[in-house]
């Protein structure tokens, strides 16, 4: 049997490269891989990127999303191509919800008061505002068990992401129709650890705890990969 | 795994009290030699003298003081105090890190008894330290779990892993469930047996390395207050309302910790940076971490730089051993150059031992018999990280095993391995054959000791049957699919009788199954037979399915007839009419005990006759012919008293008071209560000579019940209060007294109080 493809969406303040040590372990494993640049520019948007990406894919997939990319792919994986999701440190979004309600059901993480503003133009409309990390504190909040020089790299190559997608809701929910699997970052200090609990949960996923950073994919890939071998075995 | 010679007995104590053999010469004033040859076994009965200086050393109090006194005269281990059931082999003391595991592990326990009990289940790659973890945290949460703390080996990676059936009898036999009750309850009552067990009491169970979903899901409790752990390599996403955790390397800062709490903390201070990097070579893994850091610890001379230096050069040379997705051969492989010969062969023969444990027999005889030579191999190898022990056995981790494994077939070649693993099984099978022999009515003790293995008393063959089960059967199960029918043949014979005593086993069906199968290869129906008909026991008494018994039974009789012969022809009829007789067909059974009798008759075979005998007393009762059982019990206690030296003693006791309790209810059916009361006396007189309480308890219940319906109060009590106060009864009989006694007492309140 043909191996599903993998697609692996990044999150808010990263990109791609999240997942450069979890890229060679699946393709060893005989896993064709797609790791898109999601634009972060707005919840409706960049899910319907993600979707338009999976659905070139010709045949099975599942999808990962880490962070802001769960709930992209909360949104993306209604696709009918779609096998399986996996949420990495993420939020699993109720449909009708949106970042900024799921998150407020809990306490503030470190992150809040660590988040820097600045304008960036529309075209022929009122100016967005980008939310980044404060590059000095990137690492600490972050990546605090990743090799510290590649978090510092890490911090200065962040792509902001667009205050709008946090008001955005969630217009469907594909965890409801797809076998779903969430990875809980115990010493996550990006996102509240009891956000990711509660909403994979909710959502009734098979969930794994992993005492890890943020950037779980980086810290234990290992981990990372043997939830996503799970998936496509199981899915 | 019960100490059970005076040597292993002062090991543990001395390491219960957390003492080196020189720390304990030095509190007690004798030679660190002279306490090494005594836990050795090279002397084994200490002077008077002696034994109160170690009991001054270990600080016992006056009553275990005078336990060790008198494990010296017996040169064996006491029988083990009653204590809460903990069956916990020793955790490692030096645990680091994984604290907010610890943390999750602590919340849910506190929420065990409100709801489902918690399920928690590790996972991760070989070496990430799934084990220890789970061990560290049974330990720490212990005091929430008074009811009890048992492991269980579910030997994820075996071919053949243990069945669900027979890990929830282990658990059960742990939580002092008794033979009896287990029996009773049988395979349909026992996940029922089980769920009410860890309902009752707060038990805390650890799965450790299970295969998969399916091996772990009958043993998962519904509601109550206990707790289950467990660790796999697989996520066992299956398995649903469960708390995963995942492990895999640890983080910088505790991998640090952890080398420095094994080499020293100062020495690790000194050498911050390459303590880090060392921690990075080793891939942060505790398993390899736990390597390194004991090569360090023996050797004061070496800076950490040098051995890091050294570890990335082994690292480059050695082809990397790929297990799993983990890659750890560095460390091993430079620990494992540096081992004395004796220890690095050991070492790579121990990859050969079947199970999950060796002793220091099977390390001694592959090491040509020496075993001072493989006593010391071991501690080296324990010292060294690359073994791990509870004492008296030792454990080789899966991946280090993997690692042994192949560093034998490069450096022995393959040929030379198979040929050692030939020459083990050989061996195993040799000693279990020794040792099985001793609970034959026809050998005893083996006329010639197997050197390695002392089987001087029954206790001992018992002893090393099952602490070595694994391992033998491992053999067994070798040798089997070699085709060596001769031998598997052999084996399963020598097992028949010491297959009674350890009823709960869960191996006996595939033993003889396998036998049969071998006999049959051979060409011989005789052979054929017999193994058929232990196998028709062990499915229908072991594993309570009496009807599949009888389809054994039933192979097992067309087979005796082909060979002629009217002794298995008999025991397959007996064994027709006992699993007859349980699935309620009476009449059959009947049939099957009479020409039973008729056959074992005609071959003289003493002891199935009187269990023919017995059993055709009982199908009597069953039936409501009770003249007729006074008749057939008479008859078979005369036999029994014609035979008296030709039957085995205990055999002959345990028959006798059997046939005495046929004949008691017999008499009490009839209404005869003078011979009723005469007969159960008698019985319950010759079970307090045996001793045998088990059977006592069931006599004084047919004597009580008796004595109720002759009017004869006072002895009703008497016999109902003999049977409550009897330490070993059978529980239902115990339950049945006791229920007895309470009504009275409560009868007799109101009187009292008016009076």
């Amino acid at each position: 049997m043909s191996r599903p493809t993998v697609v692996l969406v990044h999150g808010a303040f990263a990109d791609a490269s999240s997942y450069a040590s979890v890229v060679p372990e699946l393709l060893a494993d005989g896993f064709p891989v797609v790791a898109p640049a999601v634009p972060n520019r707005s919840l409706t948007g960049d899910a319907a990127y993600v979707a338009s990406v999976v659905r070139r894919i010709p045949g099975p997939v599942i999808l990962v999303g880490h962070s802001y990319g769960g709930a992209v792919i909360t949104v993306a994986g209604t696709e009918e191509n779609v096998r399986g999701l996996v949420y990495l440190a993420g939020y699993a979004l109720e449909e009708g919800e949106s970042l900024g309600e799921l998150q407020g059901r809990f306490s503030d993480s470190d992150l809040a008061d660590a988040l820097v503003y600045a304008p960036f133009p529309v075209e022929g409309q009122e100016d967005g505002t980008d939310v980044s990390v404060d590059v000095e504190r990137f690492p600490e909040i972050f990546a605090a068990d990743v090799d510290p020089v590649l978090a510092r790299v890490l911090a200065v190559t962040q792509r902001p992401l667009a205050a709008r997608a946090f008001g955005e809701a969630a217009p469907v929910a594909a965890w409801r129709s797809k076998p779903s699997w969430g990875l809980v970052a115990s010493s996550d200090r990006t996102i509240n650890p009891e956000v990711e609990r509660f909403g994979y949960q909710r959502a009734g996923m098979t969930t794994v705890e992993v005492d890890s950073s943020h950037l779980v994919m980086l810290a234990h890939p290992k981990s990372v990969v043997a939830l996503i071998r799970e998936a496509a075995d199981r899915a | 795994m019960a100490a059970t010679t005076f040597g292993e007995y002062l090991r543990r104590l001395r390491q219960d009290a957390g003492l080196t053999l020189e720390e304990l010469a030095e509190a007690s004033g004798l030679s660190p030699r002279g306490i090494g040859n005594l836990e050795r076994g090279h002397r084994t009965t200490p002077q008077r003298g002696t034994v109160a200086a170690l009991a001054l050393g270990l600080k016992l109090d006056d009553e275990a003081r005078a336990r060790l006194a008198s494990a010296a005269r017996e040169g064996r281990a006491p029988d083990p105090a009653p204590r809460p059931a903990d069956g916990l082999p020793r955790s490692v003391e030096d645990f680091v890190g994984r604290q907010k595991e610890l943390a999750r592990l602590r919340s849910v326990a506190a929420a065990a008894g409100s709801g489902p009990a918690p399920v928690v289940a590790l996972s991760g790659p070989p070496g990430a330290g799934k084990t220890s973890l789970a061990l560290h945290a049974a330990r720490l949460l212990a005091p929430s779990f008074p009811g009890g703390r048992i492991m269980l080996d579910l030997r994820g990676l075996d071919a053949s892993p243990p069945e669900p059936a027979t890990l929830m009898a282990q658990v059960l036999r742990a939580a002092g469930v008794p033979d009896g009750e287990l029996a009773k309850a049988g395979p349909d009552g026992q996940p029922g047996l089980y769920r009410r067990t860890l309902a009752a009491r707060p038990f805390l169970v650890v799965l450790d390395n299970a295969a998969g979903e399916s091996q772990v899901r009958p043993l998962l409790p519904g509601a109550g207050p206990s707790m289950v752990l467990v660790t796999s390599r697989r996520i066992l996403s299956g398995l649903e309302g469960v708390d995963r955790l995942m492990l895999d390397e640890l983080p910088a800062g505790d991998a640090q910790a952890l080398l420095a709490g094994i080499m020293g903390r100062e020495r690790a201070a000194a050498e911050p940076e390459q303590v880090a990097r060392l921690a990075a070579l080793c891939g942060r893994l505790p398993l390899a971490l736990r390597v390194a850091g004991c090569w360090l610890a023996t050797r004061t001379g070496w800076t950490v730089e040098r051995y890091a230096d050294r570890l990335a050069v082994e690292e480059r040379r050695l082809t990397m051993l790929a297990a799993g997705d983990v890659r750890v051969g560095a460390a091993f492989g430079l620990s494992y150059r540096r081992l004395t010969p004796e220890a690095a062969r050991l070492f790579r023969l121990l990859s050969l031992v079947p199970g999950s444990g060796v002793g220091t027999a099977v390390a001694a005889h592959l090491l040509g018999g020496d075993v001072p030579a493989a006593e010391d191999a071991l501690e080296e190898l324990v010292e060294m990280g690359l073994l791990g022990t509870d004492g008296s056995r030792y454990r080789l981790h899966d991946l280090l095993r993997l690692f042994a494994r192949a560093r034998l077939a490069e450096e022995d070649g393959e040929e030379a391995a198979r040929a050692a693993a030939a020459g083990l099984w050989r061996w195993l099978l040799r000693t279990a054959v020794l040792a099985g022999r001793w609970f034959e009515p026809d050998h005893g003790a083996p006329a010639r000791q197997p050197g390695l293995v002392r089987l001087g008393t029954a206790e001992e063959a018992r002893t090393w049957l099952q602490e070595e089960g694994d391992t033998w059967l491992g053999a067994f199960r070798a040798t089997a699919a070699a085709g060596e029918d001769a031998t598997v043949v052999d084996v399963a014979e020598a097992m028949h009788w010491f297959s009674d005593q350890w009823m709960f086993w869960g191996h006996w069906p595939e033993v003889f199954r396998t036998a049969a199968e071998a006999a049959q290869r051979l060409g011989d129906p005789l052979l054929e037979a017999t193994q058929l008909n232990y196998c028709a026991w062990a499915l229908l008494v072991c594993e309570h399915r009496p009807r599949d018994s009888v389809a054994w039974s039933s192979r097992a009789r067309a087979a005796a007839l082909r060979a002629g012969d009217p002794g298995q022809t008999g025991w397959s009829h007996l064994y027709s009419a006992w699993a007859l007789g349980k699935t309620g067909s009476h009449d059959e059974a009947a049939e099957h005990n009479r020409l039973a009798a008729r056959y074992l008759a005609e071959a003289g075979d003493v002891h199935g006759g009187l269990q023919a005998a017995a059993a055709h007393g009982l199908a009597l009762i069953e039936a409501g012919r009770y003249e007729a059982a006074v008749g057939a019990h008479r008859a078979a206690l005369a036999d029994l008293d014609g035979q008296a030296g030709r039957i085995e003693p205990h055999i002959a006791a345990v028959s006798r008071i059997n046939l005495m309790m046929g004949l008691g209810r017999s008499h009490a059916a009839l209404g005869n209560w003078p011979e009723a009361t005469r007969c159960l006396d008698q019985g319950v007189d010759l079970c307090r000579r045996s001793p045998n309480p088990g059977l006592e308890s069931r006599v004084l219940i047919q004597l009580a019940r008796a004595c109720a319906a002759a009017g004869a109060g006072e002895r009703v009590r008497e016999a109902y209060a003999r049977c409550a106060s009897l330490e070993q009864a059978d529980p239902v009989c115990r339950e049945e007294a006791r229920a007895y006694l309470a009504a009275a007492d409560r009868e007799a309140e109101p009187a009292a109080r008016n009076g």
